[in-house]
């Protein structure tokens, strides 16, 4: 930039001087020609002068010519006629001498010849009346006086002839030098004028040339640069190539390969190839390479770092930074290889200061990477360790996913060996276990039964207790079967009468409802709802079960169940507790489903007059084994809320309880609504 | 009283407590049917072939019932039932499944392989009187026999 304002300041600078001084020299010239021609004309107005005294001699001549002739007709014919001539004549004549005297003021010696003239004349003329006078009077004249007047007459005559001569020759002095000047100042003008000219064009040629000589150095400037820009962008789009290259390939030797036949476009190569150094091993690999006919090493063949980094001792400790691509470095191994090929380039791949590998080129052309070849190398040597260093990690990528899924599966496998266990767990559970409780149960009672009698109140006692505790037991296992059969057995969800559903129920737990005197309402309608028949019946019998149970000793239970229809949004605002839906089991049930976002939902609430539930135990009482009082108050194995909360979770609804302690509970259900067929 | 005999019961069951509760069960529910234990698969499959031990039909007569559980030696109650089914002149012969076992899986296997009825053995002893009970008149009274030889 800087030099370019220079160049155009230089460049306007040489203009004007071009200019200006051409200028001011023209000038000159006029000037010098003005004067001469002024010179010129003075001289010549000189000669117009002198003829005009010439001119003026010679009219005056002939006035006295004409007045000498007139007298002499009249004085020789008397005739008065011939006086005419004269008396004009004499009228003109001495304006005629004062115009010549002011014509010659400037010459002192024709002023004095001209004055003996005029004194002359004066002679001269003083005889004509006195002669035409006596003429007239008496027809004769004096001889003596005309021969006088014709004396005078000639004296005149030489007088101006002489005046005239004078004149002439001051004429021709005139001439002569006005005929001098005028040359001179043709010679002077034409030789200032080649002067000048000469002078003005070597002055601006030079100027000119100093111009063209900048601007043709400002020029070629603009050309390198052009070039240059144009080399870049060259190079610019040979490296997006590479880089669209690049990004194209799979593996490493392909990247290779086609970042290296685009790279050989722009720097002239005979072979370029990339080995990537193992620092553990000390093993350099040839990933890939392109070349005019076959490549040194093979792709994929194994060399000793050394052969690459002079110097390299396996485990020693040391970071080989090599310093920048070196121009006319061959690797040992390329030297081994030998066959002339005296050209090398060598280029290293970093990664942050990782040294990777490296880039070859070689070439037998000798002197042919320059600095520009270099640069060009060394970018495509940075994208390329790029590159590799990606498609290295990609690799442990995949291959940490290709872990991850075996592990998943292998965790699968456990899984489902651990199910398998779980289930033969409860299996056995169910035999096993309750075989001996049998045994307890039904000899215990063979024993009341048989040998009664011989107990006291105390035995009689023992032996019930070991009845009830098996009883206890049994219900215990049943209901952690249950329980676990709820999390493993299949759910598929379906449309369900929530009201057909309620009133089996109800019907089941008949005897208990009758023993216990419940009053309970049913309040209609009872929408339709998405769920799991035996599922629900499962949790509503433990939620009624619940209801009835937890009562204040003395009062009539009442129960009273209805349901309302809400939106999801406001079923999760409740800060209450509640189950949270499984999404395979959302998933499952997508077909009666509406979709999540416009969910509506159908809540059930069983309430009771019971004891209620302090909000602080309102979390708890949905675990497994939770219970808020003791097995001789409120029997019961603290598995029922469990398993409503767990088959709401498996149905994809939630369960939650409102209440407070001595004013009853409100335990409620929500499941998804079937949707009103339109 | 008619030849007791010919309403022999087969009771295929491993559990002494449970051998000594059911025939207890049976006796406080005054049955008089002879009840005939086995106390593994294999001998069940023995005893209804007629094999020795159980050659002797008159001391061990074909039963008209068997009660059969699940978890058995030697052979399950599901294998002995599977070959009963086969058996062309014994596959009529009513089965009573009397398990521990509330598995659905459990019960599907065993009414897929031929099994009249799945009871499962309760823990209380009067449960179990009342299950006896309504056995003998379910299945000895009102029920109808099935012919067993192929006609």
């Amino acid at each position: 930039m800087a030099l370019f304002e220079t160049a155009q300041a230089n460049f306007r600078r040489r203009l004007t001087r071009a200019i200006a001084l051409p200028l001011i020299l023209m000038l000159a010239l006029c000037g010098i020609l003005l004067l001469q021609l002024n010179h010129l004309l003075s001289v010549t107005r000189w000669v117009d002068h002198t003829d005009q005294v010439i001119a003026q001699a010679n009219y005056t001549q002939r006035l006295l010519l004409d007045m000498e002739s007139g007298i002499r007709g009249y004085l020789v014919t008397s005739n008065p006629d011939f006086l005419a001539p004269y008396r004009q004549s004499s009228l003109l004549i001495d304006p005629a001498f004062n115009n010549l005297g002011s014509l010659i003021s400037d010459n002192p010696r024709q002023i004095q010849r001209l004055k003996e003239l005029r004194a002359i004349y004066e002679q001269w003329n003083r005889y004509a009346p006195s002669q035409i006078a006596r003429k007239q009077r008496s027809g004769d004249y004096q001889f003596s006086v005309f021969n006088t007047r014709k004396q005078l007459m000639d004296a005149m005559r030489v007088q101006l002839a002489s005046f005239i001569q004078t004149e002439e020759v001051l004429r021709k002095v005139r001439t002569d030098t006005a005929q001098k000047t005028t040359q001179l100042t043709i010679g002077s003008s034409i030789g200032l004028t080649l002067g000048l000219g000469s002078l003005l064009g070597l002055f601006t040629s030079r100027q000119l040339m100093a111009v063209s000589k900048t601007y043709k150095h400002a020029l070629a400037i603009a050309q390198e640069q052009t070039e240059a820009l144009r080399r870049s962008a060259q190079r610019l789009e040979a490296l997006h190539e590479i880089d669209r290259a690049i990004l194209a390939a799979h593996s490493p030797a392909e990247l290779v390969r086609a970042a290296l036949s685009r790279m050989r476009l722009l720097v002239p190569c005979q072979q370029a190839f990339v080995v990537l150094f193992n620092f553990e091993t000390g093993v350099a690999q040839v990933i890939a390479g392109s070349v005019n006919g076959d490549l040194w090493f093979k792709e994929g063949a194994t060399l000793q770092i050394d052969e690459f980094l002079p110097g390299f001792v396996l485990g020693q400790q040391r970071s080989y930074s090599v310093e920048n691509a070196a121009l006319n470095r061959c690797p040992p191994a390329m030297k081994r290889m030998g066959e002339g090929q005296s050209n090398c380039m060598t280029i290293p791949l970093r990664v942050e200061e990782n040294l990777l590998g490296e880039l070859i080129l070689s070439t037998t052309e000798p002197a042919t990477f320059n600095p520009e070849h270099q640069e060009i190398a060394s970018e495509v040597a940075d994208q390329l360790a790029i590159a590799m260093q990606q498609a290295e990690l990609r690799e442990q990528l995949e291959q940490y996913n290709a872990q991850l899924e075996q592990r998943v599966s292998d965790r699968t496998v456990q899984l489902q060996e651990a199910n398998a266990e779980l289930e033969a767990f409860a299996y056995s559970v169910s035999h096993d276990l309750r075989a001996p409780l049998r045994a307890m149960q039904g000899f215990s009672s063979a024993l009341l039964e048989d040998y009664g009698d011989s107990f006291d109140v105390i035995g009689q006692d023992y032996a019930q207790r070991i009845v009830t505790a098996a009883q206890r037991m049994d219900i215990l296992i049943q209901d952690l079967l249950d329980y676990s059969r709820l999390s493993r057995t299949e759910i598929r969800l379906q449309p369900i009468h929530l009201e057909g559903v309620v009133m089996e129920v109800l019907a089941q737990l008949e005897p208990e409802l009758r023993q216990k005197q419940v009053q309970v309402t049913v309040e209609p309608p009872l929408p339709q709802v998405v769920g799991h028949r035996s599922t629900l019946i499962q949790v509503l019998t433990n939620l009624l079960n619940n209801a009835i149970k937890f009562i204040a000793p003395g009062v009539q239970p009442q129960v009273r169940v209805w349901a309302e229809v809400r939106e999801r949004g406001e079923a999760e605002e409740q800060g209450i507790v509640e189950t949270r839906a499984i999404a395979s089991i959302a998933e499952e049930s997508e077909s009666h489903q509406p979709s999540a976002n416009s969910q509506i939902w159908v809540r059930l609430w069983i309430e009771d007059n019971g004891i209620g539930i302090a909000p602080e135990h309102q979390q708890r009482i949905f675990r497994v084994f939770e219970r808020l009082h003791g097995i001789e108050t409120y029997p019961g194995t603290g598995i029922g809320l469990a398993i409503v909360r767990k088959g709401l979770e498996r149905m994809g609804g939630h369960a939650g309880v409102e209440s407070q302690a001595g004013q009853g509970s409100s335990f409620w259900i929500d499941l998804p609504k079937v949707r009103d067929e339109c | 009283m008619l030849n007791m005999s010919n309403y022999t019961i087969l009771l295929v069951e491993d559990d002494s407590n449970d051998i000594f509760l059911i025939q207890r069960a049976f006796r406080k529910a005054n049955l008089l049917n002879p009840l005939q234990v086995v106390e593994n698969g294999e001998a069940a499959v023995f005893y209804l072939e007629g094999n020795p031990p159980y050659s002797d039909r008159d001391r061990y007569p074909l039963p008209v019932l068997i009660l059969l559980d699940l978890r058995l030696p030697r052979k399950s109650g599901l294998e002995v039932l599977e070959w009963l089914r086969q058996q062309p002149d014994l596959k009529r012969l009513p089965v009573v499944v009397l398990s521990s076992s509330k598995e659905n899986r459990e019960i599907n296997r065993a009414y897929d392989l031929g099994a009249n009825s799945y009871l499962v053995k309760p823990v209380a002893f009067e449960a179990l009187l009342d299950m006896v009970k309504t056995l003998n008149s379910y299945w000895l009274i009102f029920n109808q026999k099935p012919k067993l030889e192929e006609s």
